[in-house]
């Protein structure tokens, strides 16, 4: 397969922090990529990297991104505009801040879509919407329209988001942390809407989350990241029931727990986090394993296990 | 929406009834009071007597009171001692020059904190921060007055731009008219700059760091217009409001500059009633203003209120 | 960041050298800024007057040093008065019950809205001219200032979790407004009244400037410049000395009081993450 998206050898870092340490990993045409990993280890840093949108004390100290064959990080302004973002969907962590709260939802969703396509009138663009809202399974889409952003309930802010990134013929859809701080009702409606979202042809989807029963569901391929870089890809069905690495081993352990029954002792993970110099060459979880030997302190080559399982442990 | 109006426009008519009320009792208080002050130092006992009947001062506190508000009712703030003519005819006559340098000023002001504010926050250039930084500083701290004479003398004595004390009405010549005035109003609007600018420039980069700032770039919504339609529309009504209560306070504000530039306006007017503690002409002035602030503040307010979706919606802000 | 620090740096010298500088005038003077010299008056700075003269032969920089020395005496005087009446009215409108806080609010309001030099003037046609009306006249202004700032801060501290978890388990109002309520304002309050001492200057040479505030033969920076008027056109340069002082002077204190809130905000910042 083709590929769409890749991160090579991606590293940041602002005044007193190395962010990414050598982030590398790619998304295939067509394909839905989860990356997964606790609060803090650089997932939206990554996206905002793609998306030009890191703060500002934050600086990319060195490899590349790119996307359809084009490194992203050499763009100015105005192409990053035409070849970037037209072409790339964004759905934000906290959608209630992210819509303009001063306009009504329809003028949200279609000022950058009538300002970018000189052809197309504010009504087409408008239709354009209302179809793209029905088909997220909003029924009264032209009310909703209507509406301002502070009148949406949290479901509805979520659904208008996604619509808003779709307005363009987007080939990547990305997400970060879609279903955070969603009741479970709502929760599984979304849930549902990526998994059919994830079923289309041409659209590829990269998705950041920490939840990982919803990137079982919705993920073909699975990025376990951890302080800065990647400690473990696999198909989705290889890390959930073969993981390797300890780390990925323990937060699937969580996640099935929290499934059964959230007042178990959890696991070693959650009770000790340090910061590990992200520099070193040698296993950055090491001082957090429980199952770490002499070995150990070594540098840790990136192995493969299958075709499309590598992890960087030298278990 | 109606209650919250309703709910406002009590409000303001309470702080007018309160402001008028302290003025009136304020002024009350002074030593020697109006009719002495009127009679001048020559005045025998019955002429005194005559005058205090003739200013209603015989009648009792409360019932001078009750007078004096119904006279307000119709305008009327009574006749001034010291130029023997109604105190509403002679704010009449003064107001439109205080409010050309007050509007003008206030408009010119709030022009440069915009386009200069949200350059410095929105630019990627630090130089231009730091200059709004520096600008604000040293014209907050000029102080007016001094500004004044320095412009008088850069541009009476040494340029010969302008001629002190020849005020031209709009109604003989506007151009008269504008080059009489362009220097008080470009002191008053290096004042106005400070407090303005500061706030400009802190609600932009307030907006530059909403999500939504953020999001509007990814859905490929061009820097300018993020600028020029968004942040703006979202910085603004916080330097509105200033301006609208700066403008407010600039009609009563202005003794300095019209005093420097021998302008005929309402700031002058005052100055002269207080030298000659002219009580009626004080009282009016001070009442007329602080009318004139209710009135301009009730007014952003509402303009705030309407142009705010969520404000609209929800029925208003809680008092 | 640094430049921040740089502009607070000549906050403090430009402050510290008016007050030194004041202070001096106390003690001596080159001249008696009183004293005139009519041989020797509308001369230019030299090496016997550094300043200059004006127009009755009194040596300029004598007459700044101790005009200096009016100017920030009468200002810490006005902001004294002004922060702790402002404070108190700010206290009770915060703290007592709903109906008359909104009336106390209303007022303040009022005051706040109102131009500070009408109310001066006001307070002069009351009192009558001098340097005290005068300070008292700032000092006025400078009461809404504080006592919205002390309004809010209380409110804003007691929506807080700490103080509502203080309440909950029972500690008194006392405890609650030495430990938690009032650390957190006073630096708030210290820097606020270092601004303001720069507009209680402005105002109060606002006054004199037209004659309202200190009388002669005292002086004022104010003053000054009101006499220099009227010699605008045939001797300029006697308006640019004492313009000058108060605008460094003023200039100063804003610098101050700006490099002060960013020192506390970011002190505040440390201490809780």
């Amino acid at each position: 397969m083709a590929e769409l998206l890749s991160f090579r050898s991606l590293c940041a870092e602002d005044e007193r922090h190395t962010i990414l340490a050598g982030l590398s990993l790619h998304v295939d045409a067509g394909e839905t990529v989860a990356l997964v990993g606790e609060s803090g280890c650089g997932k939206t840093m990554s996206m905002s990297a793609l998306l030009g949108i890191l703060p500002d004390d934050v600086e990319v100290t060195g490899g590349s991104i790119f996307f359809d064959g084009e490194d992203v990080l050499a763009y100015d302004g105005k192409k990053r505009r035409d070849r970037l973002y037209r072409r790339v969907g964004f759905v934000p962590q906290n959608t209630s801040d992210s819509l303009y709260p001063l306009t009504t939802v329809s003028k949200v969703m279609t000022d950058a879509y009538v300002h970018n396509h000189p052809g197309i009138g504010r009504k087409a663009a408008v239709e354009r919407a209302a179809a793209l809202l029905s088909s997220l399974g909003i029924e009264d889409a032209g009310r909703v329209l209507s509406l301002y952003p502070f009148q949406l309930s949290g479901g509805m802010k979520q659904r208008v988001n996604i619509a808003a990134a779709l307005m363009d013929d987007i080939k990547l859809l990305v997400a970060d942390e879609p279903t955070s701080a969603l009741d479970i009702h709502i929760r599984r409606q979304i849930e549902a809407l990526y998994a059919s979202l994830a079923g289309r042809d041409r659209l590829s989807m990269f998705i950041i989350s920490h939840d990982l029963g919803f990137v079982r569901s919705v993920a073909d391929r699975v990025y376990v990241m951890y302080a800065g870089r990647i400690i473990e890809e696999g198909m989705c069905d290889e890390i959930f029931s073969a993981p390797v690495h300890p780390y990925t081993q323990s937060l699937i352990e969580l996640e099935s727990m929290n499934a059964r029954d959230s007042n178990q002792d959890l696991p070693e993970l959650v009770s000790s986090f340090s910061i590990p110099d992200r520099k070193s060459l040698s296993c950055a979880f090491l001082s957090r394993c429980s199952c770490r030997r002499d070995s150990c302190s070594c540098p840790v080559e990136y192995s493969r296990i299958s075709e499309t399982h590598f992890v960087r442990c030298v278990l | 929406m109606g209650k919250y109006i309703a709910k406002r426009l009590l409000a303001s008519l309470a702080v007018m009834a309160i402001v008028s009320f302290m003025a009136f009792a304020a002024l009350e208080l002074i030593p020697g009071n109006a009719a002495l002050i009127a009679a001048g130092t020559e005045g025998s006992a019955s002429s005194v007597a005559s005058i205090a009947s003739g200013l209603g001062l015989d009648r009792g506190f409360m019932e001078r009171v009750l007078i004096y508000y119904k006279g307000l009712l119709s305008f009327d703030f009574g006749v001034s001692s010291y130029f023997g003519e109604s105190v509403s005819t002679l704010i009449r006559q003064r107001i439109g020059v205080t409010f050309s340098l007050a509007f003008l000023s206030v408009l010119l002001a709030f022009f440069v904190s915009v386009t200069l504010g949200s350059a410095a926050a929105l630019g990627r250039g630090r130089f231009l921060d730091a200059f709004s930084r520096s600008v604000v500083q040293v014209f907050s701290s000029i102080p007016s007055f001094w500004l004044s004479l320095l412009f008088l003398i850069l541009f009476s004595s040494v340029l010969h731009w302008v001629n002190v004390g020849d005020y031209v009405p709009p109604s003989v010549s506007l151009k008269g008219y504008l080059s009489s005035i362009i220097i008080p109003v470009a002191v008053l609007a290096i004042g106005e700059t400070g407090p303005l600018l500061r706030l400009v420039r802190a609600s932009m980069i307030r907006a530059r760091n909403e999500d939504w700032y953020r999001i509007g770039k990814v859905r490929g919504i061009s820097r300018i217009r993020l600028v020029m339609a968004y942040a703006l529309r979202y910085a603004l009504p916080g330097p509105l409001t200033l301006a609208g209560s700066e403008l407010a306070k600039l009609l009563g504000g202005t003794a300095i500059v019209e005093s420097v530039f021998a302008l005929p306006g309402l700031g002058r007017l005052f100055l002269t009633a207080v030298e000659m503690r002219d009580i009626p002409l004080v009282e009016g002035i001070v009442i007329f203003v602080s009318f004139l602030v209710v009135l301009m503040n009730l007014a952003t307010d509402l303009i705030l209120f309407i142009s705010n979706p969520s404000m609209r919606k929800a029925g208003g802000i809680r008092l | 960041m640094k430049k921040h620090r740089i502009s607070f740096m000549i906050g403090i010298v430009l402050t510290v050298s008016a007050a030194v500088l004041s202070a001096v005038s106390i003690a001596f003077t080159p001249y008696d800024p009183e004293s005139m010299d009519i041989y020797n008056r509308f001369q230019g700075p030299s090496s016997e007057h550094l300043l200059g003269t004006d127009h009755f032969g009194r040596d300029i920089l004598s007459r700044i040093m101790s005009g200096s020395l009016v100017a920030l005496s009468s200002a810490l005087l006005s902001v004294t008065i002004g922060a702790v009446l402002g404070i108190a009215l700010g206290l009770v409108a915060a703290l007592s019950p709903k109906r008359i806080s909104g009336i106390l609010q209303r007022i303040i309001d009022a005051l706040m809205a109102f131009p500070t030099i009408l109310i001066a003037l006001v307070l002069v046609t009351i009192a009558g001219k001098g340097i005290l009306p005068s300070a008292l006249a700032v000092a006025l202004s400078i009461v809404p200032v504080f006592s919205r700032l002390v309004y809010t801060m209380i409110l804003e501290t007691m929506e807080k979790l700490y103080i509502r978890a203080a309440v909950s388990y029972g500690a008194g109002r006392f405890r609650i407004a030495a430990f938690h309520l009032f650390p957190p304002m006073l630096s708030r309050l210290v820097v606020q009244f270092t601004a303001s001492i720069g507009n209680a200057i402005l105002l109060e040479s606002s006054l004199s400037f037209l004659g309202l505030g200190i009388q002669p033969p005292s002086t004022s920076l104010g003053m000054m410049l009101s006499e220099a008027r009227g010699y605008v056109l045939t001797y300029p340069y006697q308006a640019i000395p004492a313009g000058i002082a108060l605008l460094v002077i003023v200039l100063g204190f804003n610098l101050l009081g700006d490099g002060l809130s960013e020192v506390l905000e970011r002190g505040r910042r440390g201490r809780h993450g």
